[in-house]
This record gives structure tokens, sequence and C-alpha cells, in this order.
């Protein structure tokens, strides 16, 4: 919202500068986002008197002066101006003087030494349009005798510099969303007098229910709770006149027509949206004010068609819609250049359904902005009667004396106490009451009653967002300036609580993963309906319903997707290797879910793998990244967390292994599969491991604390035990059987070698393994393991058809 | 006998060592059992027992000098080999690269701001990324068609037939966390509550349609606005390892009552110092209280949030938000 530095003095008289004043009002909450100078402060320009003037040798239209610029200073100056005469005094640009004025290239005229059509001009003689002061451009601005060269220009004239404050309003706020509320902060700040630009508050007499010339009814009584209507005749449209328009201009408005921007000046002046028909456009000489329960095809005069929606309010006159109430009006019955008469329209319309319809629509207007925040229900007439009067003044018409005032919801004024104790102790200050008292009163609480202890006040019409107590303590705290409240010495902290298991959990799953060199990733959470597929099936799915576009419409039922496209980035742009972490929340619907019914929301670990283990370097050959990498980490990790022990290992399909507690599926690493990966364009293998952390996290929490055992006091013993096994045999069957056989003395089983070959026949293979035993009581011999063995290799042999080589 | 000795020990003495054939040729004279002093201790049972001894001595000395001598002199051979080294003993050769771990920027920024809330004796707290309204907005004071929810433009997951409270959606912001707190506990809480949240927005250098933040809840007796400013303060301070300068406005959040803003003064080299909104913040609402079945005349609370993206483009001079979701190892990198 565009507020004029200048225009607020109208209301309030200050002396700060424009940055001060943004200052103040951005401490009181009406944040200035930025201040913008308008015109120019006429720096460089001074008063010149032409000594000579004489016609242009080469130029028919032009005249060669010679201008006193004070201080003995002689110009000589070619100037075009049909007016320019000996012994005027003048407004002299001197050289290096930047004017508010573009060149066709966009530029700022500078004025600059040089010579035009052969003769030398140092310096600009202005008219007023060339100083930002006005529109005329027909002659030379002359000066009354008294001026004195070399005066700057600025104290001669009114420079008409102004500062535009841009200020984000926030939502609260209605009643600031126009000049005079912003006034009223600044005064009640600045413990300044707030000038209104209207008396007339009170129902006035002159209001008639039944008008000769025009009946205005209200239908939908709960959207519109106020109508003020009002006739002014024989008008003369025309162009405002320069006060206006400057007005309209400096806060970014288009002058329209004399009619139109009064409207306008008063809906920026004093918050109340106005709207003006062309009272002969209307059939019936009637206004009824209705909603449709159908949709209904309208045409607003930017002269777009619309599709309005059931229910949304309009004013109709006998036969039509004329106007989208509190949006924007009809292009059937706008102000053209033959209208004669007017019917103002000053109305309260409910906010909700004005926020309604403007949604639907998609068309916020600076009138709907107001009414869905909440205007002013008691400025109506006032409003009114203030733009009727400025309309009579620069349009020449006559005000009908007999207007209408329909109100047939009205707003009981809200009474709230504020009780002082209360205030010192949200605020933690020491305020006495009469402060409390005095700064209410200058935003125009009406006290009612008042003691030491509280006081009673009526919360003025313009705002609708005070409602209770604690409303009151804000306005105190912001009026008074939150950085004057003192800061206490010391604050409280109660005991602090434990922190949550699961976070301890996530912090240390976070250092392993980084600690096994894997990089985090923050992967996007919403997915491309197709990519989003590829990893849940379509029931199970859980889309957005009001997506930016499709490729972010559908949540992430996996971790994956985000590896596979972070890969896919690095990769395309040159990397040749990928090693990435992710923590993060995934997506799908399920009988019975999380936090909400039907939504299974968890959090996952995901690690990946892909591309290059070694780059080829001297010292080893390029190597890809194979699948027991990923494992290996994998199983660092989950031993790094002291769950490995809980959890089992099978092989799902030739390119998963899927990880169990009991028979719990809490998670698995894969072979990405060749198809997904030209899928997301990727050329290189990569692995994925994924992992329920909500599981893990239940696992862990059930886990006795880590107790240290004693280190062995004994040597240990290894024997290399080599199976030849059919090549369909899994080695990681013939591990758990052997794990399951060993008995207790076995600490650990490491596969040392692999082989096939001709030797051993077609179909066969030899898998080694290292088995290490240790005996925490004595010295084991190869004696004491050898029964172990033998009964190893019977079970092996039994199960699995292994023989022991030799 | 020592004549022999002696001119053995001159010979060890002036051997020239200074290769691998050498030393050979040395061990095979002096130190192997076949050798000229292994061939005197042999000779030794020709002497008189009583000179046995003294010999036996000498022969000794002679034997350890000459060993000593060996030792030594394969040694320095072996210490020499610089220069005949393989290509490969080069110790300036490139080691070979590793991979690294890293942590996201975004996590280093939260991992800080944790420090920080843990020192003031605060807990930490979670909730879900799908939300219903009434946690989000309704129990948080955002009145049905009320324009404080344009400010935060939200992907809805379902829309209830019957009742807005129970519409689905994702979390605009971590405040919903706040009411999970506080229906699951009674005062005092003082927590912190991190987290993903989404705003349907377009995607642009400054905006982006998910981003975390950080909020923190104290709900106690006696909370005041005076200790949230001093809380405020000290937070600043130690997420920017620095004094700050710092102004409050007030600000309009629904669920706060009064709502302030913070900006902090920020100066870069070569710029124009400028004030820099760090976080919003304010007094808990009473209604907020209420739909929590906590009693506002009884308690008051205090509530903070702010932007994770934001602190760490502050921190690391980040002026473009879509760079964190990229996961450009070029970008990851430089957080090791």
């Amino acid at each position: 919202m565009k507020i004029s530095y200048k225009w607020l003095k109208d209301y309030v008289s200050f002396d700060q500068s424009p940055e001060e004043i943004a200052e103040i009002l951005t401490l009181t909450g009406l944040e200035v986002e930025e201040v913008t100078q308008i015109g120019s402060d006429l720096s460089g320009v001074c008063v010149g008197l032409v000594l000579t003037c004489q016609k242009h040798p080469n130029a028919d239209r032009l005249k060669v002066c010679t201008v006193d610029v004070g201080s003995g200073t002689v110009l000589p100056i070619v100037c075009g101006a049909p007016n320019v005469a000996a012994g005027q005094k003048v407004l002299v640009a001197t050289p290096g003087t930047q004017l508010p004025v573009s060149l066709p290239d966009g530029k700022p005229l500078v004025i600059r030494k040089s010579k035009i059509r052969g003769e030398v001009s140092e310096g600009m003689i202005c008219a007023e349009d060339e100083l930002g002061l006005g529109t005329d451009h027909s002659g030379i601005i002359v000066l009354p005798e008294d001026a004195s060269p070399g005066t700057s220009a600025s104290e001669v004239v009114d420079s008409k510099i102004d500062y535009v404050f841009e200020i984000g309003l926030t939502p609260n706020r209605p009643d600031a969303s126009c000049h005079l509320g912003v006034a009223r902060d600044l005064a009640a700040v600045l413990n300044k007098h707030l000038s209104k630009p209207y008396t007339a508050l009170a129902n006035p007499a002159n209001t008639v229910d039944e008008h000769p010339d025009i009946t205005i009814s209200i239908k939908d009584t709960d959207k519109c709770h106020r109508y003020v209507g009002i006739l002014i005749r024989n008008v003369e449209i025309q162009p405002s006149p320069e006060w206006l328009q400057s007005r309209l201009t400096t806060i970014g408005l288009r002058p329209i027509n004399n009619v139109v921007d009064a409207t306008n000046f008063v809906l920026h002046e004093l918050g109340q949206p106005l709207h003006a028909f062309d009272y002969d456009q209307l059939s019936g000489r009637e206004i009824r004010v209705q909603s449709f329960d159908s949709d209904t095809v309208f045409t607003t005069l930017d002269e777009v068609e619309r599709n309005v929606p059931a229910g949304s309010l309009f004013i109709c006159d006998r036969d039509k819609p004329v106007a989208l109430a509190g949006i924007m009006g009809g292009l059937n019955s706008e102000i053209s250049a033959n209208t004669t008469t007017v019917l103002l329209e000053s109305a309260y319309f409910e906010p909700v359904g004005i926020r309604k319809t403007s949604k639907s629509l998609g068309l916020q207007t600076d009138s709907s902005y107001r009414f869905e925040r909440g205007i002013d229900p008691e400025l109506t007439y006032a409003a009114a009667m203030r733009c009727a009067e400025i309309i009579a003044d620069i349009a020449g018409g006559q005000i009908d004396p007999a207007f209408v005032d329909h109100h047939p919801v009205i707003s009981k004024p809200k009474i709230i106490t504020l009780r002082l104790k209360r205030l010192n102790q949200i605020l933690g200050t020491n305020f006495m009451i009469n402060q409390a008292v005095s700064v209410l009163r200058a935003l125009e609480f009406e006290v009612k009653k008042t003691n030491t202890d509280e006081m009673r006040c009526q919360v003025p019409s313009f705002r609708p967002d005070v409602t209770q107590e604690i409303d009151l303590i804000e306005e105190v705290a912001r009026i008074y300036d939150y950085n004057k409240i003192p800061n206490p010495d010391y604050i409280h902290i109660p005991r602090p609580e434990q922190l949550p298991f699961r976070e301890q959990f996530l912090t240390r799953v976070r250092e392993a993963a980084r600690s096994l060199d894997y990089r985090e990733i923050y992967a996007n959470s919403l997915l491309h309906e197709n990519v989003a597929r590829q990893f849940a099936r379509e029931e199970e799915l859980i889309r957005t319903l009001n997506p930016i576009s499709n490729d972010t419409a559908v949540l992430r039922p996996s971790l994956t997707p985000g590896l596979l496209r972070a890969a896919g980035y690095n990769f395309n742009r040159g990397a040749r290797s990928i090693r990435f972490f992710e923590i993060g929340n995934t997506f799908k619907k399920s009988s019975t879910g999380t936090w909400h019914p039907g939504i299974q929301e968890e959090t996952w670990l995901m690690m990946g793998l892909g591309g290059l283990h070694r780059e080829e370097f001297w010292s080893h050959k390029q190597e890809n990244y194979r699948i027991f990498d990923l494992r290996s980490s994998v199983d660092v990790l989950l031993d790094a967390l002291h769950i490995s022990d809980q959890l089992k290992v099978e092989k799902i399909t030739e390119t998963e292994l899927a990880y169990f507690s009991g028979s719990q599926y809490v998670g698995s690493i894969q072979i990405v599969d060749k198809a997904m990966l030209t899928f997301f364009d990727i050329e290189q293998p990569v692995f994925v491991a994924t992992f329920s952390l909500s599981t893990l996290i239940g696992m862990a929490e059930r886990q006795d604390p880590l107790i240290y055992r004693p280190v062995p006091k004994f040597p240990g013993i290894d024997f290399d035990l080599a199976l030849q096994v059919s090549s369909d045999t899994d080695a990681g069957k013939l591990e758990s059987t052997l794990r399951a056989t060993a008995g207790s003395r076995l600490k650990s089983v490491s596969t040392f070698d692999v082989f096939e070959g001709k030797s051993l026949g077609e179909g066969q293979k030899s898998i080694g393994f290292r088995l290490r035993f240790i005996d925490e009581a004595k010295t084991l011999t190869i004696k004491d393991v050898d029964s172990i063995i033998d009964k190893v290799v019977r079970k092996l042999e039994h199960d699995h058809g292994a023989r022991l080589r030799k | 006998m020592n004549t022999d000795i002696e001119s053995i020990r001159q010979a060890v003495r002036d051997f020239k060592i200074e290769n691998a054939a050498q030393l050979e040729e040395f061990r095979l004279q002096f130190v192997s059992r076949k050798g000229k002093i292994a061939a005197l201790f042999t000779g030794l049972g020709k002497f008189a027992a009583e000179e046995r001894a003294a010999v036996g001595k000498v022969l000794n000395e002679l034997k350890n000098e000459a060993q000593q001598r060996f030792d030594q002199a394969k040694l320095n051979l072996e210490s020499s080999i610089h220069t005949q080294r393989s290509a490969t003993d080069d110790i300036t050769l490139q080691a070979p690269p590793r991979p690294v771990g890293s942590l996201h920027p975004l996590t280093l920024t939260l991992e800080e701001i944790k420090k920080v809330f843990y020192r003031l004796g605060f807990s930490i707290a979670e909730g879900p990324e799908i939300e219903d309204d009434f946690h989000n907005f309704t129990s948080l004071n955002f009145p049905p068609e009320h324009p404080a929810r344009d400010m935060q433009d939200t992907f809805y997951i379902h829309k209830d037939a019957e009742r807005i409270d129970k519409d689905l959606l994702l979390r605009t912001h971590t405040s919903p966390v706040q009411i999970r707190k506080m229906l699951e506990q009674k005062p005092p809480i003082r927590s912190i509550m991190p987290g993903r949240v989404y705003r349907n927005e377009s995607v642009t250098y400054k905006s982006y349609f998910l981003f975390h933040q950080v909020e923190a809840l104290y709900v106690d007796k006696n909370v005041n606005f005076a200790e949230l400013k001093e809380t405020l303060v000290m937070l600043a301070e130690m997420v920017f390892n620095r004094k700050v300068e710092y102004r409050l406005r007030p600000s309009f959040f629904p669920f706060t009552e009064p709502s302030l803003e913070m900006d902090i003064w920020w100066e870069q080299p070569g710029k124009p110092g400028k004030w820099l909104e760090i976080l919003g913040a304010g007094m808990v609402h009473p209604n907020v209280l209420k739909s929590v079945d906590i009693d506002p005349e009884v308690y008051s609370g205090f509530a903070l949030g702010m932007g994770v993206e934001r602190m760490t483009s502050l921190r690391y001079g980040i002026d473009d938000i879509r760079i964190y979701y990229e996961n450009d190892i070029r970008f990851l990198e430089q957080f090791q």
C-alpha cells in the first residue's frame, strides 16, 4: 500500500523527515518496506534575470539569451519558449542539473553545456513540466519581480517533491489502509492533533427512505449492512484539477476523470470504497443489492466478461446487475464523458462474502481489499458526503439534499475492560493507568470509566481487529514502542525436560552416516505423479488438491526418488560418483495411519551410492561401486546404533536384501534396476538402502543400555573352511547355517575366498570362510575346535549339500 | 693367532660396503658361520685352558665388531634406498582421493539453533507434515475465511465436506506442533519445534514451495513480553556469535498478541548497512491457550519462529533458495 508523505500532512502536522516518519511508522506496526522520492528537489535550479534576449541567427523559433544567475555569473542560454523576454525573472537549470523528466531513451534529462545550432548554451530556462511542478508546457515560468537572481528555486516555488511509503499492511489493520488511518497512528506516537477532513459522523437528518428519483433496496441484508446513495446533478465530466491528479499519481493511480478520481481520492483518504454510477444508465431509477442462486455472467468495467459464482453480491438496477458489489463496477453503468447525473454509492459489505467472490474470481481491487478486511461501518455517510462535496466542487454539480441511507444491520459498539495488573503482567512493565488511557484516547478509543486499577473503553468502529483485553495491551505496547520496554536482568528457566529419545537417535543416525562419508541431501518431498508411481501403488499415493504444477503434485512415498534425482542431476553435471544420505518423511495412504487416520507418514533413512567407487589413479584401477560397498556401510551404521543384533537379513529378490526384526520389515538394500535408472536419465550403477527410522527408533528404545564387557583374556584361533557347493546356493544361507550351528565360541565369520572353475566341475563353486573362535576361559587349541567344525560341516552338508574341500 | 685376529679386525674395518653385493660378501667373509671369524673360534680348542678365556674374549669382541659393522652397513644401505627407489616409492606422489561425508547447510544451521535453545533450557518436539486444519489454523486463531489465511497459501490434501477444521493440508508452519505439545503436556512447556513446512508459492530465487522453520514455545505462569525480548536478544547474539543491533517491530500473527518481528542491523563490506528481518514472535494469544484448555488467566507464554533457509542464507551469503534442494555436490562439498 502506498502512502504519500505530503498527503499525511493534511491530517497531522510534523517536521520529521521522510526517513524519520518511515521509522516511526515501522515501529508502530506499519512496516515501511520502501521510501521512494517523487519529483525533483530542484537542486541546481536557481532564479535568473534575463539580461538580453535576441533571435537565434540560425533558427526561427529559438532565442539566444544572456541570464544573470547571481554572484556576477552570466550564462548564455538558448531558449525555445515563445514567452521569454529580457527583464524577466525566470528559473534556470544550470549545467549538471538532473531534471525530473525522461528523455525518449528513458534516461533522465541532465543539463550540459552545449552548442545549439551553433550558439553556445550553458543552461536551460524551465517550464513548469520540466521541473515536475505541473503539466504546463506552453511557456517558461515567469517569476514575480522581487525574486533575486541566484536564489535557489526551492525557496521561491513549491518543489512538489514528495515521498511515497510502501507499507506492508498486516491483515489486522484495515483502519490503516488509508492516509487518515496512517496519520492517526502517527499522531498518537507524536502526540499531535489529528485533523479529520469531515465532521458529520452521526446519521444526518436529511435521509429519506423513499427518494422520488431513486429507489434503493437491500435484499441480502446479511451481506450488505449499510447502503448510502447520493445524487449529484449537472456534473461536467472533465480531467481532474492538478492537485487531485497529483495526489493520485503520487500513489501510483492513473487519473481517469473528475468523478472517478474523487471516489479514488476518498478511498485512499478515508478507506471507504465508493462507486459512482451514471444515473441515466440505471433502468427504472432503481438500485437493488442482491445475490443470485445461480452463476451470473457479468462484464466488469475493465471490459472482462466474468462468470460470477452463485451467492455473490451484486448491485442491480431494475433489469440487470450494474456492479459486482464491493469489487468492481459494471461496464454498463460506468461514468462516461456524457454523464450528467451521478449516483454515488457508499456501502458496508460483509467481509466474508466479498472475500469469497474476490478469491473465486481471482480479482482483488483496492475496494475488495478493504471490504474483506472490514471497513468502518460508521463512516459510510461521512465518506459519501466528503466525496460528493469534492465532486460538486470540481465537476460543478449540485448535491441532492435528500439522500438514502439504509442501515439494516447496525453493529453494536464493543466495550472492553483493561486491567492494569494484566497489562503489566503480560508486558513485564510498570505502566500507570493514565499512560494506557492516553494512548488509547489518542487512537480514538472512548474511555468510559477509569480508576487506578482498570479502565473501560469503547472500541472505535474502524477497529474490527480489537475484540478483547489482549488487543488493548498490544495497542498500548506498540504506541509506547516495543523497544522501550526494559529487558529483565535475568530470565526464568523451568527444569529442562529430557531430550526425546527420537531426537537423540536421529542425531546419532545423521552423525553415523556422515562419518561413513555420506553427504546429506535435502530432496523435494513433492513429486510428479509419474515419478511417484514408480515407488508406490496408485492407491497409496497422496496428492495435493491444488498443486502449483504437475511436477509437484504428489507427496513422496519413498526417499529413493530424491536420491535418483540428485544422482541424475550430478552425473549430468560431470560428477563421477555420488554417496548421499537423507533423513526425511514419506507419505502413503494406509488403512491405519500414523498421525492422521488413513495417512502413513513415517521418517526414513536413505543411503545411496552410485557411479565410481574409485577413479582411475596411479595406485589402483578405476572401479564402480558395488552393492557390497553399500551393505558394509549399512551394517556399520546399524552396529553403531547397537541394533544389528536384533536384525536378520533375507534375500527378497536377486537384487534386494531386506532386513527384518522378527517378522517386521525395517528396511532394505537394493540394486536400482536399469529401467528405473533410464527413467531418471542415469547411465551409472546406483544402489540404495532405505530404512524406516520410525521402526528402528522403536527397536533402539527397547534395547538395554550399553554395558561394558571385559575384553577377552585369551587369544583366539582361526580356522579356514573351504566349502564346495552348487552354484545356485546363496552364500548368505551357508553363513547363516554356519553361525547358527557353531555355538557361542564363534566370534566372527569372514568370507575370504569365492571362486568357480573347471577344477570344481560344472555348476559348482567354492566359498572360503575364515572362522574365529574365542573362549573366555582358556586358550583354544585346534583340538577344541575340531568337534565344532565337524558339526558345522555335517550340518552344511545336510542342509546345503556342501562338501569340505581339502 | 693374535696376528690373525688383528689382520681380520683390520680387514673388517677396511672392507668397503657400498652396495648389496659387497654387504653379502662381507657377511660371507666375517659374519657367516662359515666365515673367517667363525673359523677362528674352531681354533680356540688348541689353546691352553688358561689362555682360552682371554683369547675367547678378544674373539668375541671381534665377532661383535663384525656383526655391528654388518648391521650398521645394512641399515645404511636400506635407508639410502632412495637413491635407487622405484617410481611408486615417491612419497610426494598424490595420495588417492577418498569420499568425504558432509551435513547439509540447513542441518548445520538447525544444529546451531538447537544448541542455543538447549542452553536456554528448551527441549524439542516434532509433528507431522500433513496436518489437519484444526492444528494448523483453527486452534491457532485463524478464523475460517479470514484474510490472515491468505498470508499462508496452503496446499490441501483433503477438503472435508462437513467441517473445515477436518480439512487435511500440508502444514504451512510448525506452529501446529505447539498445539500438539500443549494438548499432551501441561505447563511449564519450554520446547522448540523444527520441521519442514509448505506454502503454495511459485518457485523463484527467494521463494520455494517448501522450506524449514524452527519455532520455540514457552508457557508457564508469569511469562511476559520483556522476557521474550531478552530471550530474542540472547538468541540472536548466540546464533550470530556477536553483539547485535536490533529493533522490534509490531506485526501480526493470528496466534500471538502482541506480535512482533525482529530486525537486526546487517553490514556487509562495500554495501550500505540495512535492517534485516530474522524472526517473528509474540505472546501466545489467549484464544490459542483456550483452544488447548490452558487457562490464559493463569498461564501466559511466548512463541517465536524463524526460517532455517533464511538464517542459513544470512550465515553463508547464499542468495538463491533453490540451491538448497538441488543437492549439487559442488554446493554441498563447501560445507564439509
